[in-house]
């Protein structure tokens, strides 16, 4: 069984699903890749908004869209990074 | 009387300037681990950030305070502010140390806790402010008390060592267990001056492999930024 995974974990997995889909991805796609609750995925979303890590589109066709801001790219790089300090002082 | 009381007469200078670099390294990390509590908020960085920082305000005062000994500088600010007794100003600078030093660790002690619960973290600070500042020897309580918390601490980082194996957590439970044995020897420094000496490199070793670890680190977000 997986472990449970921390907000740091969670946080990344929606960012990096983002990234991975070109930084322009539906609502829907987030929920399968970040594998959250619809409430949790919503909660969290309006977290990223809020603190400036992810917009939100909508194209012509009237579409919803997420993308990443500078801010959260950085996030991205910075992840592994705070995980290997974290993992240094066993703060996780 | 201040620390450098019980330093060898040849390594008056080099204390003040090892304490110091010792600081430096303390608020780089506090400064690290404050910018990663920003990004995540996880809790657990904001308490390792608050305790390098009062354990490295800690060294700043020790620093300061010897050199104002070294310096005699000392005297000539109890004339300026009117304190009848040097020797009464040193022991500020002594007291000033051992609190922020105390406070620090026993919050990094708390961080290792990893409970949501504040009360066993004011139980452990009043403890041991109050075993410290009510002793006869307070230096001699202070430094078997920092001995006792650090060895917890060692425990701490060898079991996370072995979670986690690699050799950044490697590194710093090694540098838990050189300031483990520096504290030890400070005890003792308390009757002999060569084991203060042995304690300022022990604990130089030791914040030398807390700032590799750092430098490392640092390293690693340059590639992935690049």
């Amino acid at each position: 069984m997986k472990r449970k995974r921390d907000r740091l974990e969670i946080i990344h997995d929606i960012l990096h699903a983002i990234k991975e889909k070109g930084n322009k991805i539906k609502p829907t796609h987030i929920l399968y890749k970040s594998n959250l609750s619809h409430q949790m995925l919503k909660d969290y979303l309006g977290d990223l908004i809020s603190k400036g890590f992810v917009e939100f589109n909508i194209n012509k066709k009237g579409g919803k869209r997420y993308s990443l801001t500078d801010k959260g790219f950085k996030y991205l790089s910075d992840y592994y990074v705070i995980r290997e300090f974290e993992n240094s002082y066993g703060l996780n | 009387m201040s620390f450098s009381t019980f330093s060898p007469e040849w390594f008056f200078g080099y204390d003040v300037a090892l304490e110091f670099l010792f600081a430096i390294i303390l608020l780089a990390v506090a400064i690290f681990a404050f910018r990663a509590y920003k990004l995540t908020e996880q809790k657990q960085l904001i308490y390792f950030s608050l305790s390098f920082l009062f354990i490295g305000i800690s060294y700043i005062i020790e620093s300061i305070f010897n050199y104002m000994t070294i310096t005699k500088l000392n005297a000539t600010i109890c004339q300026a502010v009117k304190i009848k007794s040097v020797a009464l100003f040193d022991l500020m600078g002594i007291y000033t140390h051992m609190f922020f030093m105390t406070i620090g660790l026993v919050l990094l002690v708390y961080m290792t806790f990893k409970v949501e619960e504040k009360r066993p973290l004011w139980l452990l600070l009043i403890v041991s402010l109050v075993a410290i500042f009510f002793s006869w020897n307070k230096l001699l309580i202070f430094f078997l008390l920092s001995s006792i918390y650090l060895l917890f601490l060692v425990a701490h980082f060898f079991g996370n060592c072995i979670i986690h194996k690699t050799a950044n957590a490697f590194m710093i439970a090694s540098a838990f267990f050189l300031l483990f044995i520096s504290h030890l020897h400070f005890i003792f420094a308390l009757n002999s001056s060569l084991f203060y000496f042995a304690g300022h490199i022990l604990e130089l070793f030791a914040y030398l492999l807390i700032l590799l670890n750092l430098v490392l680190l640092k390293n690693e977000k340059k590639k992935r930024s690049s």
